[in-house]
């Protein structure tokens, strides 16, 4: 029989484990996206060599599940930490490894290529005409890039990073396998304990699903805004401010002008 | 008018994609103030040799000077090639407003980036650009929210503004709804009449005969007739360049 007051009683030890969540997603989103970016101009690279390369090692991070990235690189903590310790002089204590560096990089590791992906995605979607308006105009490539065509990347990318941020938030609950006390692990450590799986398992996936919608939520409004220049819709603050102009002598000249040319 | 000194020089302008050769020694030099319409059928390399001058496509052989500034299409230093450019300004067929700025913003962008202007003192620049397009009401609206015609006066505008030696113009209207046409080629004439150093590539034959100082018909990627508008419009000597007039003023008619 489903208990409520174990429902009830679990709810605080999983959102006690709620800021390990975050902080992983967090921490695994950031690096994700730095290296994606880095793999996506390697993959996109001139020498053709280069991006070859890249392409296959993206296709073979994106093939391995991340339950496997985490058991490889758990088990093979020790060995890595020994060894670095030797190269930056640094004393490893082996009662307390890294865990939570490495469940960031697993995960990290398995979110490349998507991130390389998206970004590859986004910048095809900015018309080559928006290059050329600015090589045109004398601008550096860094000046095209940084002025014109990242900012409009960051827009086209925004869908997919959302979904690509809760999935991965949602992935995050694979890391209690190497006993990582995070939601899931907070749940299933309430279980055992009590012997109630239902219960603790409900309470869990409910709280996944309000911090799944919480991010739904802020990333879609996100989207609204950034994307607004792209809509044909003007703003009443600026149809304001169009009727206040237009009182003036600018539209009887555009007026004349057209009467010109009839 | 001979004494006006020679603002733009194309020498010996090669050009193939492929198979294909599009420019075939292409030799044009345009005094300070000219107002020159290219004319010519599709496909016959107008595109090309305008992309060729601003090094958009980099010719194969060849040297383009403008105001005594000289690149060779085998110049390797990207700075030249930058220098060439910040002496013309483009106007597309598709715009190519920035879709990421409103339209003030846009006029703006060339005298920030490049010319390194104050912000306060571009955006003053700018108005006033876009109040000769006739468009300073529309200052904060974004390219989406505007219609093709007001995109394009606002890419002259953005042109305008970096006070070029010389302005490119590719099919300014041929994406234009027809009724359009009128508000960007009138726009285009107010340009012409002070006196900037422009090069149009149109189909508009009626334009090219009111405000073009010169007229140039090219086919097979060179030029193939060069006059005042009355010499190549009204009294073509080139056969080529006589079927082509009647191939668009029968057009014109059937239209
Ligand atoms: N980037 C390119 N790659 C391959 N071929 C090209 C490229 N650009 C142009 N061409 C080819 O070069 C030829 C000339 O093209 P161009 O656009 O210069 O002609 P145009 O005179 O401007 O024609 P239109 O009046 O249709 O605009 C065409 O056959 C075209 O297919
Ligand atoms: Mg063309």
């Amino acid at each position: 029989m489903f208990q409520w007051s174990f429902f009830v009683e679990s709810l605080k030890p999983i959102i006690q484990c709620m800021p390990a969540t975050l902080e992983l997603t967090a921490g695994a989103v950031l690096l994700a996206l730095a290296l994606g970016i880095a793999a996506a101009i390697l993959v996109r690279c001139r020498f053709h060599v280069v991006n070859v390369i890249f392409t296959v090692v993206n296709s073979f991070l994106k093939g391995i599940p991340i339950l496997l990235f985490l058991y490889l690189l758990s088990s093979s903590m020790d060995g890595i930490m020994t060894k670095l310790a030797v190269i930056f002089n640094f004393t490893y204590n082996v009662r307390r490894p890294p865990v939570f560096a490495f469940a960031i990089l697993a995960l990290a590791l398995s979110y490349i290529p998507y991130m390389c992906d998206m970004i590859t995605t986004a910048y095809d979607t900015i018309p080559k005409g928006q290059t050329e308006a600015c090589e045109a105009l004398g601008f550096t490539k860094w000046q095209t890039m940084h002025r014109i065509i990242i900012p409009q990347m960051m827009v086209a990318a925004i869908p997919n990073f959302g979904n690509h941020f809760v999935n991965l938030l949602k992935a995050t609950s694979l890391t209690c396998m190497i006993t990582i006390m995070e939601m899931m692990g907070g749940a299933r450590n309430f279980a055992t304990m009590n012997q109630r799986f239902l219960e603790a398992y409900t309470a869990c996936a409910l709280l996944y699903w309000v911090v799944f919608i919480a991010f739904e939520k802020v990333f879609s409004m996100i989207e609204k805004r950034a994307g607004r220049y792209l809509s044909a819709a003007i703003p009443a603050k600026k149809r304001h401010r169009r009727l206040l102009m237009s009182a003036g002598r600018k539209d009887e000249e555009a007026e004349d002008r057209k009467v010109n040319i009839a | 008018m001979s004494e006006k000194k020679t603002m733009v020089s194309l020498n010996n302008i090669y050009k193939h994609f492929g198979e294909n050769n599009v420019l075939n020694g292409v030799n044009i030099d345009i005094r300070k103030g000219d107002v020159v319409v290219i004319l010519g059928p599709s496909g016959s390399g107008k595109t090309t040799l305008l992309r060729c001058i601003n090094f958009l496509e980099r010719a194969d052989q060849g040297t383009i000077t403008i105001d005594n500034y000289t690149v060779s299409s085998k110049e390797k230093k990207q700075s030249k090639i930058l220098a060439l450019r910040r002496k013309t300004a483009m106007v597309f067929q598709q715009y190519n407003l920035f879709r990421n700025r409103t339209a003030v913003e846009n006029v703006m962008e060339g005298l920030r980036v490049v010319k390194k202007v104050p912000k306060a003192e571009a955006r003053k620049k700018a108005e006033a650009a876009l109040d000769k397009v006739g468009l300073l009401d529309k200052a904060d609206f974004y390219p989406a929210q505007l219609s093709g015609g007001q995109q394009q006066r606002i890419g002259i505008a953005r042109a305008l503004v970096m006070e070029p030696d010389l302005i490119l113009f590719d099919e300014p209207t041929s994406a234009l709804d027809p009724e359009l046409v009128g508000e960007v080629l009138s726009c285009i004439r107010d340009v012409a009449k002070t006196g900037i150093t422009m090069i149009v590539v149109t189909h508009e034959i009626a334009f090219a005969k009111e405000a073009a100082t010169r007229v140039i018909f090219m086919e097979g990627g060179v030029v193939v007739e060069d006059g005042t508008p009355d010499q190549l419009i009204n009294h073509p000597e080139n056969e080529r360049t006589q079927q082509f007039l009647a191939r668009i003023n029968g057009a014109a008619a059937s239209a």
